[in-house]
């Protein structure tokens, strides 16, 4: 919202200063966005007298003026045609900066001469939209200040309007708030109601109990009118806030939008046969607008039409053959009230955003229809002539003000500041609120706003300043905390600095992803659309970070970064509905960047293998006291990955802990990238383990010396690893303490030889070598069995 | 005598020229070996009268232990020299360089470095953490929170929407803010409420300060009593302990958002005379934070008796914070992936942010 500060001192009487303005607007909730002060900006600025205006030697289009600052004669560069001796115009000196552009200007060299400063238009002063030409002044003098002789310096200030304040979307409203801030006095001037014999066209609207669309519909007919251009304070007012003069009937509707926050709209009369007024369209109805665009309706749409014809879309737009353009002399001038909810969602259906809407979907005063269309009259008379016809009035239902019962301690216990009943009252008065002797409130009729006793409070502490709220420390917040995370968020936060440990960077990328991700999954998934994605690029939710990380290797791999080390801890997307995401830790290592060296070294480098991610799953594991008799590999991996090179680890036969392996050499083909490794860690069911881990069991001293044996079996190469470990285990022999695979060497014939080591901790007393071969003989029949391997060697 | 100090001369005129280890040994076997000179002296000791053994005794052993010294010495003279030699064969280039630490390759993404760094701070003041999902309904997203249909405030939240459609709770959304979160932890639980929500957020718009998917921290404290100097202080507190700056000034600022009444804006103070700004000093403000009373319809969704309870809710920009605090200049390159940047934006997995040590590196 923008106006100027003399439109602004048209409903304010007031002493105080733009600055003061300005500041009491950002505090009491008009947030002052931005301040053109042509008076401020222009301080450097002089009236220059053209001396001698030569054609420049080497520019057709550019002249070198001599100029006469007052104290001194400068040589300028100038472009304007009208750039000829005797002229007086603004002189930009050097170190100032131009207002509009916000350039600074230098001592410049233009096509080999010198320029010293500049001469200026109107519009890049930012005192009027004149840009053809350098701006001329009368009535000065050589070295006089701009800023004493230019005499359209109004301050221009635009300020953010929320929601909630339609009735600070007119000027008069900005003004009563000012006032009731105490920085002057709100000019109010009521009009005369207008008599006249003659008759207006009959007006109705069609609300309806369950859609009351147009509470109000009202309008006259002022006849023989001449429209012309506006008179130029009446240009000036709209031009100044950036609006295009185009009419006097024109620029009066617009005049009242933003002076009183009251769309108005004025049709050629004689194109409109017998009753006005509001109704919903019938469905498939075409309207050609004043925005040039055709619309197809339905019988959502409210539109305003006579017997026969559809005139406009009713508080959004006119239809563009029925405006008043400067030869129309008759006019029907409508105001109307118009649901808010009803403009919103048309507006948003049919995606006009007009001057009107953006007031009507706010929510308009609806006790100033009449009022606003008064003001709107006189004005019109006063410029164009013409006779005005009484008003028709078409009412679904008499609007009655909201009232409250308030209760003045509320707004302690609320803000903490102690306002005495004086200040309060004075406060809802000057902002129009009425209060009775119980303090029950009646609001308004152009605050939709305020309709519970929270809203009053608000009221009365944002008029009385929030900077008298004080700092008052919370309960108990001086008391050592108590931990406060969740199973959960800890175990992100101990994941997190896991993998940071063992050199992976963590990333953080969109959760959406182009659909050439979405169903990377050689098996297919049902992607999760968004209806109305901002890119193709970013169109699916992903299913998991393994994919951002994929997308994220190809990107670095084109930067030319080939060995990197990235997870990313976040939602993976399962379905379209609240609760369908898992949080997932996911991990890719690609080229060398191994989890025991990074880059290329002298001591050697070696590729990246499934075994440096699966040692990214067992080092948290290892963290979280997870020992390996608590889970299973399944094999293969989910369908990310190589089958014959991934993994499941499983947890209670079902539960899917983790999962690693080489990515799909088809995956890898599609996004074009070498080969690479990576892993998920399924963070939810992870917290099932976690909730059983006991880590404060008792440490045990074993004072007798351990045992330890080699064994070395030779075993089908396709029994995993695992099997052999997992027959150990299940002997289930207590004095077997540790048992480690420290080697694999790949034989003739189909076989493989895996070596063991394996701890025997004797408990009470030292073993006799019988027990300890009794153990052995244990461990090789039960691998053997299992294996349908031999012995080697022990 | 004359005959021991020339043997002495001899001996150890022997040692000295001796050019290796074997000969010093050559001359120990033949001076003070079994059948040496000096052992033989010492030898004929016994023949003699008490009075000559008691003069010549101890200038025999006296020429012992000197030759068998000098020996020694010799000896380790020439060990020595082997060692040097040996040592000087052994020497690698110690100038080459290390395997770079997996500790300081790796990094913490700045967004969960300062969401640790909040945690801490507002877990010291007892907060909770509460999470919530990424998709939501529009139930939650808006009507909850007092944005109903066709309500303008609707608009500044730029919705993405899926096909999916509940007839409770209406449409499914991605999120546009953590507030949804508020009402679910509410309906979970009992007053007095006092947690955080942190999180991915995402609206429809992009631009150089804009980015589809950002995160948010949201803060709520509901009680009997808490006001809005509760939250002014509060807000302090985190300022001044996040920025680690004493005393932090804020201002409020009346503002507008559905969920709140009354609503503010939050301003830090600021300097942006230099080249970087700063925080907690000059006389500029900037924007940090929505802020306000949450709204009495808010509660009611979360079936709290908005007479009995009242509260403030607050929320900031996680990445912005970030920005503020690092000096970290465009927005879009948080989520760009860039390893470059992260390598130099993020921090060593050991750099856990603690109250006690400081929040800061």
């Amino acid at each position: 919202m923008k106006f100027t500060l003399s439109w602004l001192k048209e409903h304010l009487q007031t002493n105080s200063s733009i600055d003061e303005i300005t500041k009491n607007l950002t505090e009491i909730g008009l947030e002052v966005e931005e301040i053109i002060n042509p008076k401020k900006d222009l301080e450097n600025f002089v009236v220059g007298k053209i001396l001698t205006s030569e054609k420049h030697p080497n520019a057709d289009r550019l002249s070198v003026c001599k100029v006469d600052i007052g104290n001194e004669t400068m040589e300028v560069v100038c472009g304007a045609s009208n750039a000829k001796e005797g002229l007086l115009t603004i002189y930009a000196p050097i170190g100032s900066i131009i207002p509009k552009s916000k350039m600074v200007i230098q001592k410049t060299k233009i096509r080999d001469i010198v320029s010293y400063g500049m001469l200026c238009s109107g519009d890049e002063l930012n005192i009027n939209n004149e840009n053809e030409g350098i701006i001329e002044i009368k009535k000065a003098k050589a070295g006089d200040k701009a800023s004493n002789v230019l005499d359209d310096l109004d301050p221009i200030i635009e300020i953010a309007i929320t929601p909630n304040r339609p009735d600070c979307l007119g000027v008069f409203g900005i003004a009563r708030d000012l006032a009731a801030k105490g920085l002057g006095e709100l000019k109010v001037t009521k009009i005369n109601n207008f008599k006249s014999d003659s008759e207006s066209i009959p007006v109705y609207t069609k609300s309806t109990k369950n859609n009351n669309f147009c509470n109000i519909f009202a309008g006259r007919l002022i006849e023989g009118i001449e429209n012309k251009e506006s008179p130029d304070w009446l240009k000036n007012r709209i031009e100044k806030i950036g609006l295009r003069s185009i009419n006097a009937v024109v620029d009066i509707t617009n005049f009242l939008t933003y002076d009183r926050g009251r769309p108005l709209h004025a049709y050629n009369s004689d194109l409109i046969s017998k009753n006005i007024g509001a109704r919903l369209a019938k469905a498939g109805e075409k309207i050609k607008a004043l925005d040039g665009k055709e619309y197809t309706l339905n019988e959502e749409t409210c539109v305003i039409a006579d017997d026969e014809k559809t005139l406009g879309i009713g508080g959004i737009i006119g239809g563009e053959e029925f405006g008043s353009e400067l030869e129309t002399k008759n006019i029907f001038l409508e105001s109307a009230y118009f649901d808010p909810i009803h403009i919103a969602r048309t507006g948003r259906k049919l995606n006009i955003n007009s001057d009107a809407r953006y007031r009507f979907e706010r929510g308009t005063d609806p006790n100033f229809v009449l009022e606003g269309l008064d003001i709107a009259t006189k004005m019109i008379l006063d410029i164009c002539g013409g006779k005005a016809s009484k008003t028709s009035v078409a009412t679904y239902e008499d609007f009655k003000n909201k009232k409250i019962n308030f209760d003045i301690k509320l707004i302690e216990k609320v803000s903490g500041i102690k306002i005495s009943s004086k200040d309060i009252k004075k406060i809802l008065l000057s902002l129009g609120f009425e209060i009775d002797k119980n303090f029950k409130i009646t609001v308004p009729s152009w605050r939709p706003d305020v309709s519970l006793p929270i809203d009053i409070v608000e009221e009365v502490i944002r008029i009385y300043g929030l900077n008298n709220v004080e700092s008052v420390p919370l309960k108990n917040s001086d008391q050592p905390s108590k931990p406060i995370l969740t199973h959960a968020q800890k175990n992100i936060n101990l994941v997190r600095r896991n993998l940071a440990s063992r050199g992976l960077i963590e990333n953080i990328s969109y959760s959406f992803v182009s659909s050439e991700f979405s169903d990377l999954s050689p098996k297919g998934r049902k992607p999760i659309k968004l209806l109305n994605p901002i890119s193709e690029e970013l169109s699916d939710m992903r299913s998991s970070p393994l994919i951002s990380l994929l997308n994220n290797f190809r990107e670095n791999k084109n930067r030319g970064f080939n060995d990197i080390g990235i997870y990313e801890i976040g939602p993976g997307f399962i379905g379209p509905k609240p609760g369908e995401q898992i949080s997932i830790a996911a991990g890719l290592r690609t080229g060398i960047y191994k989890s025991t060296g990074t880059e290329r070294h002298w001591q050697g480098n070696e590729k990246i293998d499934i075994f440096d991610v699966k040692s990214d799953i067992f080092s948290y594991f290892d963290m979280i006291n997870i020992s390996d008799d608590l889970i299973t590999h399944s094999i293969p991996g989910t369908d990310w990955y190589h089958p014959g090179r991934s993994a499941n680890i499983i947890f209670e036969k079902d539960k899917i802990l983790a999962t690693f392996g080489e990515i799909h050499p088809k995956i890898l083909s599609k996004l074009n990238i070498p080969s690479c490794v990576g892993f998920e860690i399924y963070l939810d069911e992870m917290l099932n383990v976690i909730n059983i881990t006991n880590d404060n069991e008792e440490f045990k001293f074993y004072n007798l010396q351990a045992v330890k044996r080699d064994f070395s079996f030779d075993i089908p190469i396709d029994i995993n690893s695992s099997i052999l470990i997992d027959a150990i285990n299940s002997c289930k022999i207590d004095l077997i303490d540790d048992i480690k695979l420290f080697d694999q060497f790949i034989l003739e014939n189909s076989k493989k030889s895996l070596a063991l080591e394996i701890t025997i901790q004797p408990k009470k007393e030292t073993l006799k070598d019988s027990e300890i071969e009794s153990i052995c003989e244990k461990v090789i029949q039960a691998v053997e069995k299992a294996t349908s391997g031999k012995l080697r060697s022990i | 005598m004359e005959n021991l100090n020339s043997i002495k001369e001899e001996i150890l005129q022997k040692i000295e020229s001796a050019e290796s280890d074997d000969t010093v040994e050559e001359i120990r076997i033949s001076e003070l070996g079994k059948k040496g000179r000096i052992s033989k002296l010492l030898g004929e000791l016994g023949k003699l009268n008490q009075d000559e053994r008691k003069k010549l005794g101890p200038e025999i052993n006296g020429l012992k232990n000197t030759v068998l010294e000098k020996i020694q010495e010799k000896k380790e003279f020439f060990l020595d020299q082997i060692l040097s030699k040996k040592l000087l064969e052994e020497k690698i280039d110690v100038t080459l360089p290390v395997k770079s630490s997996q500790n300081t390759n790796g990094r913490i993404h700045p967004v969960s470095q300062v969401l640790d760094e909040i945690t801490e701070i507002f877990g010291s003041l007892g907060y909770e953490i509460a999470d919530g999902p990424d998709i939501e309904t529009e139930y939650y997203n808006f009507n909850a929170l007092n944005i109903p249909e066709s309500h303008p405030a609707r608009q500044m939240h730029d919705t993405f929407y899926f096909d999916e459609f509940d007839k409770d709770q209406g449409q499914s959304v991605l999120r546009t803010h953590t507030s949804p979160v508020q009402v679910r932890t509410m309906e979970k639980g009992e007053p007095p409420f006092r947690f955080i929500s942190p999180g991915r957020t995402y609206r429809c718009d992009s631009d150089q300060t804009h980015t589809p998917m950002f995160h948010q921290i949201e803060g709520l404290s509901v009680d009997k009593e808490t006001n809005l100097g509760h939250l002014k202080w509060t807000l302090e507190t985190f300022l001044s302990s996040f920025f680690e700056i004493e005393n932090t000034k804020i201002q409020m600022r009346p503002s507008y958002f559905p969920f709140t009444e009354p609503s503010l804006e939050i301003d830090v103070l600021c300097d942006r005379s230099g080249p970087v700004l700063k925080i907690g000093e000059g006389s500029d403000w900037l924007e940090v934070a929505g802020a306000g009373m949450v709204h009495p319809n808010v509660l009611k969704s979360a079936n709290i008796d908005p007479d009995k309870y009242q509260g403030f809710a607050f929320g900031f920009g996680l990445d912005r914070l970030a920005q503020l605090k690092y000096g970290i200049p465009d927005l879009r390159t948080f989520f760009s992936g860039d390893i470059r940047w992260l390598r130099h934006y993020g921090f060593s997995a050991l750099d856990i942010p603690t109250l006690s040590r400081g929040l800061k590196k």
